[in-house]
């Protein structure tokens, strides 16, 4: 791995043609006007890339692995797999943001890598909800080692292994491994993200002893390391009446336990009737208003997982989603209707391979429905 | 290697160019819906993009088609950089105003706007010929009523065909050069390129393009790379951009005998402004 550090490591990466320019043009709320001050993900909107049909689906409480390889999902093409082994530095180099829908601007524009989410569908539920990080499985001979198991694991899941006795061949402790998903139930396993993507999968030699179990990881950044939860309304329909307090059982990026967001000055209070990509608890006015991310406990620097999720209080109807995301670089500010904003941003902001980019956007007054937001966005890699 | 120090050693050496471009749309443009400068005269000349048989590939080239001037291609030998750009206008519609500058690489002329329309690809890309990078728009040529919605299907940057993009709207801007899927507020309207397939990274060609509800007027479909973004800040004053020396953005490379030409979103109308820039090169061993 290079890390393209000085100007003259990053020509040297331009002229060899390790760069990728693209523009990301989303438009912003695609069912309501918002309110000034509030965070809305870009996700659902129409536009570059395409809205996601993703965050409102999948099995309630199950953290889902995402990345660039998952059709649906929506998110930003950056330039591709840039080494075999994922071992190449790609970094996020330059942006120009601009808007010019009326009174989105000022706004400020963060993009973020969404590593991992799951939707709640229960929130009449006021107590704590488990978050399905694990599935118990067996191991069968199918094309190779298939795995079975309850849930549905999105494909290039990043997982470990651990067992009661011994693993099938193949297979070892304390090691990563990408699912390839061939079913809601089953799935063949691969020793990198390259290989999964290719389909190269390991073969089947025996089915171990024992009662085996998967773990997922974050798929990038998988100790929490400046990892950060958000939770949002990822549906066409608005949340219904209600404003609990939200709250996180997790584990920190130092591998401690039974961490918990802070309930002073105020737990994060999600907006009552929130409408499709309002991040909760973000908004100028009122208890329990932050930015777009959960607040952590302490001084810990990242979520490595999550084992619950509450909300307080009812709300009457909808879902809402908690994503773990990585944010990439400072956040844009768009300070005036039509002006590009340049950004150079600070330390060349690693991109993983597989990396599942989006953007989240706070506008600093009411914005109408739909809205262009477009940023020029130039990757290189060394 | 490309090194700090040779492209400063450039100018020193003479490996530089500095080259006017002036603009001046004829046409009423309106605030965030962006316009190809490409149609406009004064230097270079306008470009309709009419030339060849409707529907079939167009290559643009700078030593047949023009576009901004930036010198003689360098062979195999030395790298062309676009090295800065400096733009002014005092036309309040210009001011802020942010564009991008672009390798113009083909066209698709004069597609009717109903029923599916088939591309003739029997010319291809003549740069970045994967289309890994390549991005699509589609560009008005003869006024359209508009509101209608359309859907492009392409192959990829890695040859796979059959890709399609969102079903789109088409903006009801009836102004020639307007970018047909750019408006600011308008629900299906995707911004300046047309919205690739999941997971795509460029396009090598556009197969066809289809039309759910016909309309009047004529659409050039055009294939582009971008290299570059500016923009105006103010009327009083020219906006500088420098893309080699650190202080914004990365210096792109350009291609022998490429077609540079720019898009700009403006916040009014530009009709009769004069936008006038310059563009700096420099070459250095490839």
């Amino acid at each position: 791995m290079t890390i393209p550090t000085s100007l003259d490591g990053r020509l040297s990466a331009i002229s060899a043609g390790k760069t990728f320019t693209t523009k990301l043009s989303k438009q912003f709320n695609p069912t309501a006007a918002a309110v000034a001050n509030e965070w809305h993900t870009l996700f659902r909107g129409g536009g570059y890339p395409s809205a996601d049909a993703i965050f409102d689906t999948g099995t309630t409480l199950q953290m889902q692995s995402l990345c660039d390889q998952i059709a649906s999902a929506g998110n930003l093409y950056h330039g591709g797999i840039i080494g075999a082994a994922g071992d190449d530095y790609k970094g996020l180099e330059v942006a120009m943001a601009n808007s010019a829908a009326a009174t989105v601007c000022p706004a400020w524009l963060q993009l973020v890598d969404v590593l991992a989410w799951t939707r709640v569908t229960a929130i009449a539920t006021t107590t704590a909800q488990t978050i399905i990080n694990s599935n118990t499985f067996t191991a069968s001979s199918s094309s190779g080692l298939l795995l079975t198991f309850a849930n549905d694991w999105q494909s290039f899941t990043k997982v470990r292994f651990t067992t009661t006795t011994t693993l099938p061949t193949g297979l070892s402790l304390n090691t990563d491994y990408w699912l390839v998903r061939v079913s809601a139930t089953t799935a063949r396993v691969a020793t990198s993200l390259a290989n999964a993507i290719a389909g190269t999968v390991i073969a089947f030699t025996d089915a171990g002893t024992g009662t085996h179990t998967l773990t997922m990881r974050l798929p990038r950044y998988s100790d929490g390391a400046g990892v950060q939860a958000m939770i949002f309304n990822p549906s066409s329909t608005a949340l219904g009446a209600g404003t609990p307090g939200l709250s996180l059982d997790y584990t920190n990026s130092a591998s401690v336990a039974a961490r918990a967001t802070p309930t002073s000055p105020s737990l994060p209070i999600g907006k009552t009737a929130a409408t499709n990509s309002h991040i909760l608890y973000t908004g100028a006015t009122g208890a329990g208003k932050f930015g777009p991310f959960m607040p952590l406990q302490g001084a810990d620097a990242g979520i490595q997982s999550v084992q619950s999720v509450r909300n307080n209080a009812t709300y009457v109807s909808g879902q809402y989603a908690l994503a773990l995301v990585k944010p990439l670089g400072e956040a844009i500010p768009l300070q005036v209707l039509g002006q590009g904003v340049p950004w150079r941003f600070t330390g060349l902001p690693r991109v993983y391979d597989g990396a599942a980019i989006y953007g989240i956007l706070k506008s600093g007054v009411a914005t109408p429905t739909n809205s262009l937001v477009e940023v020029d966005l130039s990757f290189l890699w060394a | 290697v490309l090194t700090h120090k040779a492209i400063f050693s450039a100018a020193e050496e003479g490996r530089a160019l500095s080259r006017p471009w002036i603009k001046n749309p004829s046409v009423v443009t309106a605030s965030g819906i962006a316009v190809d400068l490409t149609f406009f005269g004064r230097y270079p000349a306008a470009n309709y993009m009419t030339d060849g048989t409707p529907l079939a590939a167009q290559a643009l080239r700078r030593s047949t088609h023009g576009g901004f001037d930036h010198g003689e291609n360098k062979g195999a030998d030395w790298q062309k950089l676009l090295s800065g750009l400096t733009i002014l206008s005092t036309t309040s519609a210009a001011a802020p105003m942010c564009g991008m500058v672009m390798d113009y690489l083909l066209y698709y002329p004069l597609v009717p706007m109903e029923d599916i329309q088939e591309m003739d690809n029997t010319i291809t890309l003549p740069r970045y010929a994967d289309g890994k990078g390549v991005r699509i728009m589609l560009v008005e040529q003869f006024p359209y009523v508009g509101g209608v919605t359309c859907r492009v299907t392409y192959t990829n940057e890695l040859g796979v065909a059959g890709r399609m993009s969102p079903i789109m709207t088409i903006n009801t801007q009836t102004a020639l050069g307007t970018i047909a899927t750019s408006a600011p507020a308008t629900a299906g309207c995707p911004g300046t390129f047309v919205p690739l397939q999941d997971n795509d990274g460029g396009v090598r060609s556009v197969e066809s393009i289809e039309f759910f509800t016909a309309d009047a007027g004529n659409l050039a479909i055009v294939l582009v790379r971008p290299l570059a973004s500016f923009g105006t800040y103010e009327t009083t004053c020219p906006s500088e951009w420098n893309y080699d020396d650190d202080l914004f953005d990365l210096p792109p490379i350009i291609i022998d005998d490429a077609y540079l030409s720019a898009v700009v979103t403006p916040t009014g109308s530009l009709s009769g402004a004069i936008i006038d820039a310059q563009i700096r090169t420099k070459w250095v061993a490839a």
